[in-house]
């Protein structure tokens, strides 16, 4: 091919086309993954870059998951990708049952509503699972698991990586990508020493700010130059690759147009509804973790935001709907259990395998810029 | 410099596809797009509009023959043809529609009140209220006036323009719509328009809950072969290539404009948009019943608070000009706030209407040109 899409990151990264994988987590395991194992190595192996989301029971699964993907993978670069918390409460207990247990009293009324839609949808009350709750602990041994394997890139969904994991990161030659909502934030990934910073639109599906990628992107590309910054957010197809270039970016992020790839493995329940849906019926809520955050709109955060209640601060919210979000994927009622997407989802009409919803983007990128000379006289 | 250019140039007789965005919000004496700023955007190679959607029949008269004495080159006009709103009386001042809400909204009235007295706020009259109420009798007078002028080119900023076709046509107007959702643009579609402006949630005003960047590619899409610009956080020549790859033939710029040195709006609501980030333009129903994107305030929050629905339009709006008129007689602009949208946290400069627009053309030149350093 003669004109190949092209920025310095891709050199920066190794990769041939600048378009990562969004490292999205959501199910907890690889049979409900958004990225799963194998379709992260098979956008690396297109010629971008996957990135691996945290969906692992435990620390052994994400150690076997990440060896498995880079025998997948070879030599091509991937990321891998979890939360790295700025602030979280100080939790003493040592499963998610017995925090359930110890705030659960704090929040009747919280718990009032989550048993109120028990009964309302006729389920029976789950139990909330024995995981281990977020700790500084746990995410040290992640932190561990990524340097071991010598992972390429870390890429932190929310926070800063700790200052002496960028140091030994980075002396094994690690990149590191910040996220940031906010112009005022993105100072914040500067002193964390990322490489790379995420800029991330309020359109984007899961966690997100207030401000568009069209006003956002910009103004955080001046402000960390000369960090290179991938645009996200509302990135679905090859104008929009352009359209973020044109904006200062140097690559995207790119979410929601994978979630309805053929190897994605959430429920096809929930890409029905991506494909169904409209750019308005993907809204925010405080209500699904206690952050905001974008997901396709259901009767469950409809009835959060008619109760005039405050949303509890992570990770308690989610933990405090756990005994209905259990009974409710048990039940096989996904269309009441959070399907956080962008509201790019109003464009994506039909799944497609990983490689082809890549390449169809990297090729109308391509045509785009070159469209675009037809706008200079 | 010189060389932007897109079909959409030559359907309105302009030399960059830039349009000042019509914005009408503020009283006679604070136009956000006043003759003098349409004029100078117009000379300067792009589409002067005024927003006249709240001025009297008279004012858009006089406004456009101000325009005419500054300019020779294309105008355009653009007001609101909201598709639903409160029954109104044909001729109906503010101050009567006032004294019913008294009688019929004792709650929300009641609130306006306390707000006042919480924030220390004048108890003065607002400064037209014997001007009309929006109602269709007012916005056929409205129309007329345009069309009398024979002015060629015509936006609806909210609204179904269906109802002005045959007779912007007889006067040879091209008529554009500007969209918030896929849905409104088949319904600009059906209507007949010449074009079509696909508006984000950015912008500052009334919008909708859509991103430009999701936004424009799908109006582009349903609009084809019709024309489209992109609206919403369009501040820089970046943004317009971007706007460009999205599938825009032009932008619809307003923020980037209201801190024009020709501007009409207070020197003091420049200065909070160009103070201000991104963040601060928050989105609320509660200043005109339809939702809107302003810089924050405390009233604005409060209301939020309050549980209390929001009149329908123009109803809304009637009922919150007393609180404004206090914030203005006693210079609270933590709560009379400037209307702007995200692309206001860019914004650094108050500087003349041409450097601005020049600059963004610039701009987008050179974005086009880098971008080819994207391909090898």
């Amino acid at each position: 091919m003669a004109n190949r899409l092209h920025t310095p990151l891709c050199d920066m990264l190794g990769m041939e086309y600048p378009i990562l994988l969004a490292g999205m987590a959501v199910g907890g395991s690889q049979d409900l993954a958004p990225t799963p194992v194998e379709m992260v190595a098979a956008i690396s192996n297109a010629g971008a870059l996957g990135v691996l989301g945290d969906n692992f029971r435990n620390l052994d699964e994400m150690d076997e998951g990440i060896r498995r993907l880079q025998s997948l993978v070879g030599d091509k670069p991937y990321g891998v990708d979890f939360l790295v918390p700025a602030t979280r409460a100080e939790v003493t207990a040592t499963s998610n049952r017995e925090l359930y247990a110890q705030v659960a009293p704090q929040y009747p009324q919280h718990v009032a509503l989550v048993q109120e839609l028990i009964e309302e949808y006729g389920f029976e009350a789950e139990e909330v699972s024995e995981q281990p709750p977020m700790s500084t602990e746990l995410l040290r041994k992640k932190i561990e698991i990524v340097l071991d394997n010598k992972v390429p890139l870390f890429a932190a969904a929310t926070g800063e990586p700790p200052e002496w994991f960028t140091q030994q990161g980075h002396a094994q030659g690690m990149k590191f990508i910040g996220m940031t909502g906010a112009v005022r934030h993105a100072q914040r990934q500067v002193a964390a020493d990322v490489d790379i910073i995420t800029a991330q639109g309020t359109e984007a599906g899961g966690h997100t700010g207030n401000i568009s990628t069209f006003v956002l992107v910009p103004q955080v590309v001046d402000e960390v130059s000369p960090r290179p910054v991938l645009a996200a957010g509302g990135i679905g197809t090859g104008r929009h690759v352009a359209a973020a270039l044109a904006l200062g970016a140097q690559g995207v992020w790119v979410g929601t147009a994978f979630l309805v790839a053929e190897e994605n493995n959430i429920p096809d329940a929930h890409k029905d509804q991506i494909l169904g849906a409209r750019s308005d019926e993907f809204t925010t809520s405080k209500f699904s973790s206690g952050k905001q955050q974008r997901a396709y709109q259901n009767a469950v955060k409809l009835k959060w935001a008619a109760s005039g209640l405050e949303a509890l601060p992570m990770p308690l919210q989610g933990l405090i709907q756990e005994p209905f979000t259990k009974a409710a994927r048990k039940a096989g009622r996904l269309d009441l259990i959070g399907n956080p997407s962008g509201q790019i989802g109003g464009m994506l009409k039909e799944r497609k395998p990983a490689r082809t919803i890549l390449m169809d983007m990297v090729n109308q990128a391509e045509e785009t810029i070159e469209q675009l000379q037809g706008n200079l006289r | 410099m010189d060389r932007l250019k897109s079909p959409l140039t030559d359907m309105l007789g302009i030399k960059y596809p830039i349009l000042l965005a019509g914005m009408s919000l503020g009283m006679d004496d604070r136009m956000p797009s006043p003759p003098r700023l349409a004029a100078a955007v117009t000379e300067a190679g792009g589409l002067g509009v005024m927003g006249c959607g709240s001025r009297k029949p008279d004012t858009i008269d006089r406004c456009i023959r101000e325009f005419k004495q500054l300019s020779s080159g294309p105008l355009g006009i653009d007001l609101l043809l909201p598709a639903t709103m409160a029954e109104m009386g044909a001729q109906d001042t503010k101050a009567m529609v006032r004294e019913r809400l008294e009688r019929d909204h004792q709650l929300h009235v009641g609130f306006i009140k306390e707000l006042m007295q919480e924030h220390n706020l004048p108890d003065v009259p607002p400064a037209d209220d014997d001007a009309e109420a929006m109602s269709p009798d007012l916005l056929r007078r409205q129309f007329e006036v345009v069309a009398d002028h024979n002015v060629p080119i015509f936006v609806a900023g909210l609204g179904d323009p269906a109802m002005i076709m045959d007779v912007a046509r007889a006067h040879g107007m091209k008529v554009g719509g500007v969209v918030g959702a896929v849905r409104h643009a088949q319904r600009q579609k059906a209507a007949g328009v010449d074009f079509m402006i696909a508006q984000g949630t950015e912008a500052g005003g009334h919008t909708g809950n859509i991103a430009t960047f999701p936004l424009v590619p799908q109006v582009a899409e349903v609009a084809a072969p019709t024309p489209i610009l992109a609206a919403g956080g369009v501040g820089s020549g970046r943004q317009i290539a971007a706007a460009m790859a999205l599938g825009a033939q032009g932008v619809w710029v307003g923020s980037a404009f209201l801190v024009a040195e020709e501007n009409a709006i207070p020197t003091e609501h420049q200065d909070q948009i160009l103070g201000a980030r991104s963040e601060d333009f928050t989105l609320t129903r509660y200043n005109s019943g339809k939702q809107s994107r302003s810089y924050k305030t405390p009233v604005k929050e409060a209301w939020a608070a309050s549980g209390i629905e929001p009149l329908p339009m123009p109803l809304q709006g009637i009922l919150m000009e007393p609180l404004y008129a206090g914030a203005r007689a006693a210079g609270r602009l933590d709560i009379d706030a400037a209307s702007a949208g995200q692309v206001g946290g860019m914004l650094k400069a108050r500087r003349p209407a041409r450097e601005i627009l020049l600059d963004m053309v610039n701009e987008a030149e050179e974005t086009i040109e880098r971008m080819q350093g994207n391909l090898r």
